[in-house]
């Protein structure tokens, strides 16, 4: 084949493919977020253009497209509209790497160091807000863009300390090695349990959503660093927060959810059966994906609304805190665990114990944090505030998004 | 061909980037130009098959001293602030200096031969450099968690004096954090 | 090897692109009402009383530099956690886990001491 086929024009093919399906996603996202959320609410959501609202997807777009494009006269020209395009260039990078079904035709480009990539360009999101926050020249952008860096600062050592214990059973940082080992055991999520505990709350703040929406914290900083942005470059800032809910999603369904596969032990829908169907093997395999981030996806609109939001201390807190020795403790308990399966050498099932082993030492562990956690901080975490009496929904709450 | 017009890309912009760091009076700029020049590199381990470097380049570079150097920029709020203009005679001492020193540099560097590349495969994978780190330089490795506490220490020790006394909005001189700034490298 | 760093090139100059076409594009297509108090710094309609650009909290610059470290510790257990497994002709496991112990061990003293030195506390 003509090397300049293979190498540009079957990954821009894929890409275009990838690239359609994300935007479709992202944009989809936040109508199903919009009316998710008022079913919970019991209000309506969205519900006038097109059938249920879902022609908002289109309207949306068009309205911030024809809105005024304003730069504040004081603020730093350049570095105000490279703000809005930084935090959106990795989001969108990161799914280049992302193995959406068995290999390689459902994979953009394979590298063997894709996670670690993963990790490095989704670390450097932070900028945007960081930059955005700066150039806006305001007190309330300035100081929601530092709190944003601070909290994404700070939640990404135990998102990347969670990714070891991942590592250390794998061996590997290629995505698609990762998702092969776990149809051959067992989802990653049960030895796991615990990493992937860290890495789902870490997401959830790195995200900046409810409830580690701070940097927007509207009571306090009136809407944080985009206070200042309108239109198209709002717009950026918005579609950067959902590519990466969806990034990290695509993440935690590659490395804990066991990715297309469908497999315990080898057995069920493996990467093997799928490739024998050819390519409605790798559509059922993407379908199985996406099924998984949808999922994911759901439980980020869900803990929207059903968490409040931290306060700054409380978020610092968890994070610092909690979060880092839980991963290195993690990490310890899994190196030990490794190394008494190898060298016991118990049959040749040795695996299974040991996986049981972790699964049952991370149940433990988790569940006592989430015990230390919640225990006498109303506030904290997990406990819940008093249920109110059921208001009656305000006329200029249906409208609300 | 195609590799070597990546490369040329992105040396230019390695370079270009580098003088913009030192040239540009505001340091925002400066540290964002900072950032593409680093990324440049990541691109350059990428191109010597070494992409697990390039992935450590982003990750602890422009992901965490760069997001360090902005913290105290913005921190210090130091983008309309003028250095008083130089005497021509610490003119005349920086260029001779730095000529001087570019000399040096070319001098050894064409002296030593660094044009060839090393015979053979290249190998800078993880598992490579892991074994690597983790058998032949396990002392060094365990020197680098002293160092890391010293700088934690550090850190601590500069900046924390002003905590005791104050919370609200920096009252520190400026140029105590730029002298912390250096700690981290 | 290094061809398959080409896609994720072209998708950088792609976004680049798309992203800095919408971006004129709404320059171009949107309003153009400007008036300048629409163009003043946002303060939910009080006139600015101070100045915008305040010097901030130092514990910022301390997180920042805490993650510095951390990160980097992350950064070399990525490599050991890569080989902790199967490493047959390298180093044994229980050496590999002790190194990594003791490497974490002397950090923990550093994140003992931020503790009590209560940096983690934004009370």
């Amino acid at each position: 084949m003509n090397p300049w086929m293979h190498y540009l024009l079957w990954p821009c093919i894929k890409f275009a493919i990838a690239i359609t399906i994300v935007l479709t996603v992202v944009a989809g996202m936040t109508w199903i977020e919009r009316r998710l959320l008022g079913l919970m609410q019991a209000r309506l959501g969205p519900n006038r253009v097109g059938p249920q609202g879902l022609f908002q997807i289109i309207a949306d777009p068009i309205k911030l497209l024809m809105k005024e494009d304003i730069m504040p006269s004081a603020a730093e020209k350049v570095v105000y509209v490279l703000g809005p395009m930084i935090p959106l260039l990795p989001a969108f990078l990161v799914f280049c790497l992302i193995p959406f079904g068995p290999p390689p035709a459902f994979a953009v480009t394979r590298v063997n160091v894709g996670l670690l990539l993963i990790v490095a360009l989704t670390s450097t999101s932070v900028y945007g807000i960081i930059l955005g926050g700066w150039a806006s020249n305001n007190k309330y952008s300035l100081m929601g863009g530092l709190r944003s860096a601070a909290q994404m600062v700070s939640y990404e050592v135990p998102f990347g300390l969670s990714i070891v214990g991942v590592l250390m059973l794998c061996g590997s940082f290629d995505l698609v090695k990762i998702i092969e080992y776990q149809e051959r055991h067992v989802w990653n999520l049960f030895p796991q349990l615990v990493a992937a505990f860290i890495f789902f709350v870490s997401m959830n703040a790195e995200s900046n959503r409810t409830p580690f929406d701070l940097p927007e914290a509207e009571s306090e900083l009136v809407a944080g660093y985009h206070t200042e942005y309108s239109g198209m470059k709002f717009a950026f800032y918005m579609l950067s927060e959902y590519a990466s809910m969806l990034v990290n999603s695509c993440l935690m369904t590659s490395l804990f959810l066991g990715g297309w596969t469908l497999s315990v032990g080898g057995y069920g829908v493996t990467t093997a059966a799928l490739r024998s169907m050819g390519l409605l093997g790798g559509v059922i395999g993407a379908a199985i994906f996406f099924g998984k981030v949808m999922t994911l996806m759901l439980v980020y609109v869900w803990f929207r609304a059903t968490f409040p939001r931290f306060r700054f201390d409380q978020l610092m807190d968890l994070g610092w805190k909690w979060m880092i020795p839980l991963a290195l403790a993690n990490i310890f308990v899994t190196g030990i665990l490794i190394l008494a399966a190898g060298t016991l050498k118990i049959g040749a099932d040795t695996y299974w114990y040991g996986e049981l082993a972790l699964s049952i030492v991370g149940a433990a562990v988790l569940a006592f944090t989430l015990f230390l956690i919640t225990r006498g901080r109303p506030a904290a975490t997990v406990a819940a505030r008093p249920t109110e009496p059921p208001k009656v929904i305000h006329a200029s709450r249906v409208s609300e998004a | 061909m195609f590799e070597y017009l990546v490369f040329f890309v992105f040396a230019a912009m390695a370079i270009i980037f580098a003088l913009v760091v030192i040239l540009h009076r505001n340091p925002v700029v400066g540290a964002l130009s900072l950032v593409v020049s680093f990324f440049s590199l990541a691109v350059m381990y990428v191109l010597l098959e070494a992409p697990f470097l390039a992935a450590l380049q982003v990750i602890v570079y422009a992901g965490a001293i760069m997001v360090l150097f902005l913290f105290v920029i913005m921190l210090l709020n130091l983008q309309h602030r003028h250095e008083p203009s130089t005497r021509p005679v610490q003119q005349f001492l920086g260029y001779t200096g730095a000529a001087a020193f570019l000399i040096t540099i070319v001098y050894y560097i064409g002296k030593y031969a660094v044009y060839t590349m090393p015979a053979g495969p290249f190998h800078a994978d993880a598992r490579s450099i892991g074994l690597a780190l983790f058998q032949a330089y396990v002392f060094p490795f365990e020197m680098v968690s002293i160092l890391l506490l010293a700088a934690i220490v550090g850190a601590l020790l500069l900046s924390g004096r002003a905590i005791g006394h104050r919370t609200g909005i920096g009252t520190e001189t400026t140029e105590e954090p730029a002298g912390k700034a250096e700690v981290s490298r | 090897m290094t061809h398959t760093f080409v896609p994720i090139l072209l998708m950088l100059l792609f976004a680049v692109v798309v992203a800095g076409t919408i971006l004129g594009l709404n320059s171009v297509i949107g309003r153009h009402q400007r008036n300048p108090s629409k163009l003043a710094p946002y303060e939910s309609g009080v006139p600015l009383l101070d100045q915008n650009r305040k010097r901030m909290n130092v514990r910022f610059y301390q997180i920042a530099m805490l993650f510095i470290l951390f990160d980097i510790e992350a950064a070399f257990l990525y490599p050991w956690a890569v080989i902790y497994r199967g490493a047959s002709h390298g180093p044994s496991g229980l050496f590999l886990f002790t190194e990594m112990l003791l490497f974490i061990a002397l950090l923990g003293v550093g994140y003992v001491y931020v503790w009590k030195k209560k940096a983690f506390d934004w009370k």
